[in-house]
C-alpha cells in the first residue's frame, strides 16, 4: 500500500480503523496558532499514518473535542497561542475529555517544560518536531489505556451495579471503568450505539473510549447539580441523575460517587447552618443548604477538580435546596456573601425571607456563602444574619425573580445577590450597598454550578481549589470571576486577594465588591461596613467574613456569627487546602480563616493582615487532580 | 558521491547547464557546509568547487558570508537551511508534489507578518520587553519549522538581547533578522526555480 493508500483508508476509517490497526490511523488533533509549523506537523503525522485534524485556535479545537468526544486518540498543542494558553487547553482538555495531550513549543526552558507536565502533559516537545519523535507519540495513547485496564481489571463484563462500587474519586482506573460499564449499561438504554462497540473493546484496546478519570468540570457540575435538583434531593439516584445529565462517558459510578460528596457537601451545610443561630432567629429559614450548596460549590469551582464537600446533611439539604429555591430566600442568600456564612448557617434564619430566594437560590447563596471564597467567588455565607443579606442583596440583582438564578454564575452575578437581596428582605436593602459582587450567590439558587463560565471556572477553580471543594457550584459563579456569589466573602476574597496577591487572577476581586464594602475596598473596610452595616449579630461574623473572604468564608461565620456558618468554612476551607491552592493567597485566606475559627481572636486587624499577607503566588500549583479530595 | 562528481565537472555559471546537477549541489549550499570548518572566509570544501562560490554564483546571492555548518553557532556560522528542511522535502511526495514550495509560501507569508507586528511593537511599545519576546517566539517558532537557521539564530539573539533589557541591542538583532529573512527568501526562490528547471530529475537528486 503507497502512503496515500494508507493515508486515505485511515481518514476514512476515521476511529474504528484505529482500534484495528493502531497505531496506524490514530486520530490526533494538532492545534498551533503557526500556520507554517501546523502544516509541516500535519504532514509528519500523515506520514506516521495517522489520522490528523488540524485547527489553529485553540478554541475550534474544544469546540471539535467536545463535539466529538471519542473522535480522538490524542491532542498535540501548542503552548503560546493567541487566543488561550496552551496550558489552559491543556487542562480543559485533561478535565473534559481526559485525552494524552502532548504539549509543543519552540521553547525549551525547564520551568515551561516543568509547567507543562505539571499541568498534565504527557509529553512535551521542542520545535522543530522530528519525524522520530512523532513516531511513538502513540505510546501515550497505550499508557492510557493499559493503565485503565490494570486499574480495573477487565470490567466489560461487569455490570452497572458492581462499578458502583468502584469509588471513581481518585481512581483512574475505576472511572474508566465505570465509564465503561456504565455506558454498557446505557448501551440497554440504546443511548449510544457506540457503546457496545466500545465496550466490547477489550481494556489493552486501542480503542480511544478509555478515559481514566471524569473530571467534575464546572459545566458538568451544573449538570449534576440540576440533575440532583430536579429529582429532589431525596429521591435523586445516580441513574436517573445520569440520564437527565446527559453526559457522555460518565458512568453511573462516577455519578454515584460525586452525588455522595455532593450529600456530604450539603450536610455540612446545613449543619453549619444548623448553628447559625442569629441567621436562624432573623431569617428563620434554614440557610444549611445554602451553605452547603455553596461550599459545594465553591469545591467544584475549581476547575473540574472538585475537592468533594462532604455531604452533611443530606435531608436537610433537600429542605434547604427547597427553601432555596424561594426567591425571598434568595435575597438572603445576597446578603450571605458579604455577611458571608451566616446566612447560610442560619438554616432557620434563613427562613421564609432567605430561604424563599428561590429556594435554590437560597441554598446556593447560602451556599456560596459558606463556600470559603475559593479565590475570589467564594461567597461567604452570610454568617452575620440577616443583615448580612441587606448587604449583599444590595447590589445584587439576585432577586431578579424569586428563584435566583444562580444557575448562570455569570460575573454578572454579583448583581443577583443584590437583587436578592432586594427581594427578599427590604430592611437589607440598605444594607447591601454594593455587593455587586454577589449575584452568585442568587445564582447559586438554583443550580450550584449555575453558569459558572468554563473560563472563569478555570480561573477560579484554581483558585478555588484551595478553597473549597465540591461546593463550588455557586462559587463557580464566583469563578466566573467576579465573584458572583454573592457571598461577602466572595467580594471580600477577591478584595483581599486583590490586595493581597496581585497575581490572583480573579475576575471577581475587580468586581467584587463585597456589599459591605464598597467597592474596591478592602476588606477591611468593607468589614467595617459590615459591622456598621449588621445590625444583628453579623459584626461578630463579620471578622469571620473577613477571614473567610480570603480563605473560607465560612469560617469565618463560624467564628463570628452565629457560629453556624463557621463549619462549612472550615470544610471548605479544608477543601481548599487540600486543594493545591493555586493562589497563596487562598492559602493565606485560609489561615485567616482558620483564626477566625479559633474564635476570631485577634480582632479584625490581625484577620485582615493576614489575608493580605502577601500571596506566594504559586502558578506553578498544579491543579489537584483527582477532583475528589475532601481535604 | 553525485554531488562530488558533480563538483568536479566545473563551475557551472548557468542556470541552464545541468540543472538538476546545479540543483543538488544549491541544496547542498543552502544547508550547512556540513564539511566546513566554519571558518567564514574559508570554508573547507569538500570537493573542487567552493560551496561558497558555486553558491553565490548559481543564486547570484549578495550574502557575504558562507553556509558555515550546522545551525547550532552564532548566526555567521550558520547554514541557511538545516537538517529540517530536509524533512521537510522528505515530506513531499506523489501526494503532494509542491509541498516544500507550499510550505516554504506560506512560511514566507506568516513571517512577513509576524515581522510586522515586531516592528510595530518596537515602535509603539517601547521597551516592552516581554511583548517584544513574545512576538519574536513566534517567529522563532515558525524558523525552526522550516530549518531557517540563520533566521533563528538572529531571533534567538535578539530574544537575548530582550532578557538583558537591551533596546538598542535589539533593533540592532531585529535588523539582522529582517536581513536574514531577506536572504532566505532569494536563496529558496531560486532555490524552486531550479527545481522546476529541474524538473523530476531534480526531484531525483533530491538527498537522501
Amino acid at each position: 500500500m503507497t502512503v496515500e493508500e494508507v493515508k486515505l483508508q485511515a481518514k476514512v476509517n476515521g476511529g474504528h480503523a484505529a482500534k484495528d490497526q493502531f497505531p496506524v490511523g490514530m486520530r490526533v488533533l494538532a492545534v498551533d496558532d503557526d500556520p507554517t509549523c501546523l502544516k509541516v506537523l500535519e504532514n509528519l503525522l500523515l506520514r506516521c499514518q495517522y489520522h490528523v485534524t488540524t485547527t489553529g485556535q485553540a478554541a475550534t479545537a474544544l469546540k471539535l473535542l467536545r463535539e466529538k468526544k471519542d473522535q480522538f486518540d490524542l491532542v498535540i498543542s501548542d503552548v503560546h497561542m493567541p487566543d488561550m494558553d496552551g496550558f489552559k487547553l491543556l487542562e480543559l482538555v485533561g478535565l473534559e475529555m481526559d485525552l494524552p495531550v502532548i504539549m509543543l513549543s519552540v521553547n525549551g526552558e525547564t520551568q515551561t517544560v516543568m509547567k507543562g507536565i505539571t499541568h498534565g502533559a504527557c509529553d512535551y516537545l521542542l520545535k522543530p518536531v522530528r519525524i522520530e519523535q512523532l513516531r511513538t507519540i502513540w505510546q501515550h495513547v497505550v499508557r492510557r489505556r493499559s493503565c485503565d485496564a490494570k486499574n480495573h481489571g477487565n470490567d466489560n463484563d461487569d455490570s452497572g451495579k458492581k462499578l458502583q462500587l468502584v469509588s471513581a474519586e481518585g481512581d483512574n482506573g475505576g472511572v474508566n471503568r465505570n465509564k465503561r460499564t456504565s455506558r454498557k449499561g446505557r448501551d440497554d438504554n440504546g443511548d449510544d450505539g457506540d457503546d457496545s462497540d466500545e465496550n466490547s473493546i477489550e481494556n489493552g484496546d486501542s480503542s480511544t473510549q478509555k478515559k481514566p478519570r471524569v473530571v467534575w468540570s464546572v459545566e458538568l457540575h451544573r449538570k449534576f447539580v440540576a440533575a440532583v435538583n430536579q429529582l429532589g434531593i431525596d429521591k435523586a439516584v445516580p441513574k436517573k441523575i445520569l440520564d437527565l445529565m446527559n453526559v457522555e462517558n460518565i458512568t453511573r459510578e462516577n455519578v454515584a460517587s460525586h452525588l455522595q460528596k455532593y450529600r456530604l457537601y450539603l450536610k455540612r451545610l446545613s449543619n453549619d447552618a444548623s448553628r447559625q443561630a442569629n441567621l436562624t432567629a432573623a431569617l428563620g429559614r434554614n440557610p444549611a443548604y445554602v451553605n452547603m450548596g455553596l461550599e459545594a460549590f465553591r469545591q467544584y469551582n475549581t476547575y473540574g477538580r472538585y475537592r468533594p464537600v462532604p455531604t452533611t446533611n443530606h435531608s436537610q439539604s433537600n429542605n434547604l435546596l427547597a427553601r432555596m429555591n424561594s426567591p425571598s430566600a434568595f435575597g438572603m442568600h445576597g446578603l450571605l456573601p458579604s455577611q458571608s456564612l451566616q446566612i447560610g448557617h442560619n438554616q432557620n434564619s434563613l427562613s421564609t425571607s432567605l430561604g424563599n430566594v428561590g429556594v435554590m437560590n437560597n441554598g446556593n447563596l447560602i451556599r456560596s456563602a459558606h463556600m470559603p471564597l475559593q479565590d475570589t467567588s467564594k461567597c461567604f455565607p452570610t454568617g452575620p444574619s440577616g443583615n448580612s443579606f441587606a448587604n449583599i442583596s444590595n447590589s445584587t440583582q439576585l432577586v431578579t425573580t424569586n428563584n435566583l438564578p444562580l444557575q448562570s454564575l455569570e460575573p454578572s452575578n454579583q448583581q443577583h445577590l443584590g437583587r436578592i437581596h432586594s427581594s427578599s428582605a427590604d430592611p437589607f436593602n440598605s444594607f447591601v450597598s454594593e455587593s455587586p459582587q454577589f449575584p452568585d450567590l442568587g445564582r447559586c439558587n438554583t443550580t450550584w454550578p449555575t453558569a459558572v463560565s468554563p473560563s472563569n471556572v478555570q480561573e477560579l477553580g484554581q483558585k478555588d481549589r484551595t478553597v473549597n471543594g465540591p461546593k463550588l457550584e455557586p462559587l463557580s459563579s464566583f469563578t466566573e470571576a467576579n465573584g458572583r456569589i454573592p457571598l461577602l466573602g466572595n467580594e471580600l476574597q477577591s478584595q483581599v486577594a486583590s490586595l493581597a496577591s496581585s497575581g490572583l487572577p480573579m475576575p471577581f476581586s475587580q468586581e467584587a465588591v463585597p456589599f459591605s464594602y464598597g467597592s474596591g475596598t478592602n476588606s477591611r473596610d468593607m468589614l467595617n461596613n459590615n459591622i456598621a452595616l449588621n445590625n444583628s449579630g453579623i459584626s461578630s461574623s463579620l471578622p469571620n467574613l473577613r477571614i473567610d473572604n480570603s480563605a473560607v468564608p465560612r469560617q469565618t461565620l463560624d467564628g463570628g456569627n452565629s457560629g453556624g456558618v463557621a463549619s462549612p468554612l472550615q470544610d471548605g476551607r479544608i477543601d481548599q487546602q487540600a486543594v493545591s491552592s493555586q493562589l497563596n493567597f487562598n492559602n493565606d485566606l485560609m489561615g485567616t480563616s482558620s483564626r477566625l475559627q479559633r474564635g476570631l481572636s485577634g480582632g479584625l486587624d490581625d484577620i485582615v493582615v493576614d489575608m493580605f499577607r502577601p500571596d506566594c503566588a504559586d502558578d506553578g500549583v498544579p491543579f489537584i487532580d483527582g477532583d475528589w479530595e475532601l481535604v | 558521491r553525485p554531488f562530488e562528481s558533480h563538483f568536479a565537472l566545473g563551475p557551472i555559471y548557468s542556470y541552464t547547464a545541468r540543472p538538476s546537477l546545479i540543483l543538488a549541489q544549491h541544496r547542498q549550499l543552502l544547508r550547512q557546509a556540513a564539511a566546513a570548518g566554519g571558518r567564514d572566509d574559508d570554508p573547507s570544501p569538500p570537493a573542487v568547487w567552493s560551496p561558497v562560490s558555486l553558491h553565490r554564483r548559481a543564486t547570484h546571492s549578495q550574502h557575504n558570508g558562507r553556509p558555515p555548518p550546522p545551525s547550532a553557532g552564532p548566526p555567521s556560522s550558520c547554514g541557511y537551511l538545516d537538517e529540517q528542511f530536509c524533512q521537510v522535502e522528505d515530506l513531499q511526495d506523489d501526494a503532494s508534489p509542491n509541498f516544500t514550495e507550499e510550505v516554504v509560501t506560506l512560511f514566507f507569508k506568516d513571517s512577513a507578518r509576524l515581522i510586522s507586528n515586531i516592528e510595530q511593537a518596537l515602535e509603539k511599545y517601547p521597551k516592552d520587553f516581554s511583548r517584544w519576546d513574545a512576538y519574536m517566539q513566534q517567529l522563532k517558532g515558525s524558523c525552526s519549522s522550516i530549518g531557517a537557521s540563520r533566521m533563528k539564530s538572529e531571533c534567538m539573539s535578539f530574544r537575548d538581547c530582550c532578557g538583558q533589557g537591551n533596546p538598542e541591542g535589539c533593533m540592532r538583532s531585529f535588523q539582522k533578522v529582517k536581513r536574514e529573512h531577506g536572504a532566505l527568501r532569494q536563496k529558496l526562490e531560486a532555490y524552486f526555480q531550479l527545481v522546476r528547471q529541474a524538473g523530476p530529475a531534480g526531484a531525483a537528486t533530491r538527498p537522501v
